[in-house]
């Protein structure tokens, strides 16, 4: 039987990747609660140490994972804060985007976790 | 005929996105992982000494970027990149890959491209195009500084591949033109010229020694190849 993402996610995107095979999705939403989850913190400390060109690095890195988990529109808040970055005069625009997505963070990653763990439950 | 399995390897900063594609590649039942790699440099170490048929290949990465990367290779396996961005196209182009996978990539696309490369490796047997003798003048005309300069083939020692550019080397000048390595030897005459390695075609009637794993040409010394050495060997006639 295929297994069904939770709702708050995006399904049809999740839907093209894995198809409903849960087997395939465990390791990418693991991948994803393992190293992208963890280096959020490092996305405030550049923010705040005003480190734009690594910040735009770290970004363009870590956005495609947020679409491999059904978080589309923290993917496109990210593409928005990458397009940002990269203007020479961002100074005011990242602040406002900045805040955006630390709030959408709290409130989405631990969809992603807890999607990890019904993940794991069924492919066992 | 059935395809053959091909041996890849996956390089990508990102272990979400590593994830992805080994999991594809599993499913795909086509290409074998036979190593995936988040530090760049980690993965040229392996390619050092190890031969495979294709890399998926990021662009941006820490360090060094994908074309970077490609530059690094002694021999050429098919190139898949994998970006966000749509910006590398032209230079993707250049380099001549043999995919461009946007991310997201979806199982799709990615069994699209993997299915290119099968067909390929399936049918890569080489076939000599026949030539029309007599038919052709021995020169070729060189688009560079806005000008067409006629050269002879008979003067070309070698040419040499440097990004989007190829540099023409006779005994007395040195012809840059815009032009990809690929569209270079399809112009050059097959019995006298031998693509030794990724960045260099010779003309082997100027080879004067071979030093190691190098052609000496006019006293410049041009490397071979591992992918490129059994072939270069056994044109050269060696007794």
């Amino acid at each position: 039987m295929k297994y069904c993402f939770s709702a708050q996610l995006d399904l049809a995107k999740l839907q093209e990747f894995y198809d409903g095979d849960p087997r395939l999705a465990v390791g990418v939403f693991e991948a994803f609660v393992q190293e992208t989850v963890t280096a959020l913190p490092h996305l405030d400390q550049l923010y705040l140490a005003d480190n734009v060109a690594e910040l735009r690095r770290l970004v363009h890195k870590i956005k495609p994972g947020f679409l491999y988990v059904g978080l589309t529109s923290l993917y496109e808040k990210l593409n928005e804060l990458e397009l940002v970055c990269e203007q020479a005069d961002q100074g005011a625009g990242i602040g406002s985007i900045f805040g955006d997505l630390s709030q959408k963070l709290k409130t989405e990653i631990p969809w992603v976790e807890n999607e990890l763990l019904r993940l794991k439950l069924n492919v066992q | 005929m059935k395809a053959p399995l091909i041996k890849g390897i996956l390089i990508d900063d990102d272990q979400v996105s590593l994830a992805i594609l080994e999991n594809y590649c599993l499913k795909s039942g086509r290409v074998t992982v036979a190593g995936k790699f988040s530090d760049p440099a980690e993965a040229i170490v392996y390619l050092r000494s190890n031969m495979v048929d294709l890399i998926f290949l990021d662009v941006e990465m820490p360090g060094i970027t994908g074309f970077e990367l490609m530059d690094q290779l002694t021999y050429s396996p098919r190139i898949i990149l994998t970006t966000s961005k749509t910006d590398y196209a032209f230079t993707a182009f250049q380099y001549e890959v043999a995919g461009y996978l946007k991310k997201p990539v979806t199982y799709d696309r990615f069994i699209r491209s993997v299915g290119k490369i099968s067909e390929d490796l399936a049918t890569q047997a080489p076939v000599a195009p026949e030539k029309e003798k007599g038919s052709q003048s021995n020169d070729i005309f060189i688009r560079s500084d806005g000008k067409l300069i006629r050269l002879s083939l008979d003067e070309i020692l070698y040419v040499e591949c440097i990004g989007d550019y190829v540099r023409y080397v006779t005994s007395d000048k040195k012809i840059v033109s815009h032009a990809t390595m690929k569209g270079i030897q399809e112009k050059l005459d097959p019995d006298n010229f031998l693509k030794v390695h990724r960045s260099f075609i010779v003309n082997t009637r100027k080879i004067k020694d071979i030093q190691d794993n190098n052609l000496v040409i006019n006293g410049n010394l041009i490397p071979i190849s591992r992918a490129h050495k059994a072939e270069v060997l056994q044109r050269l006639r060696i007794v």
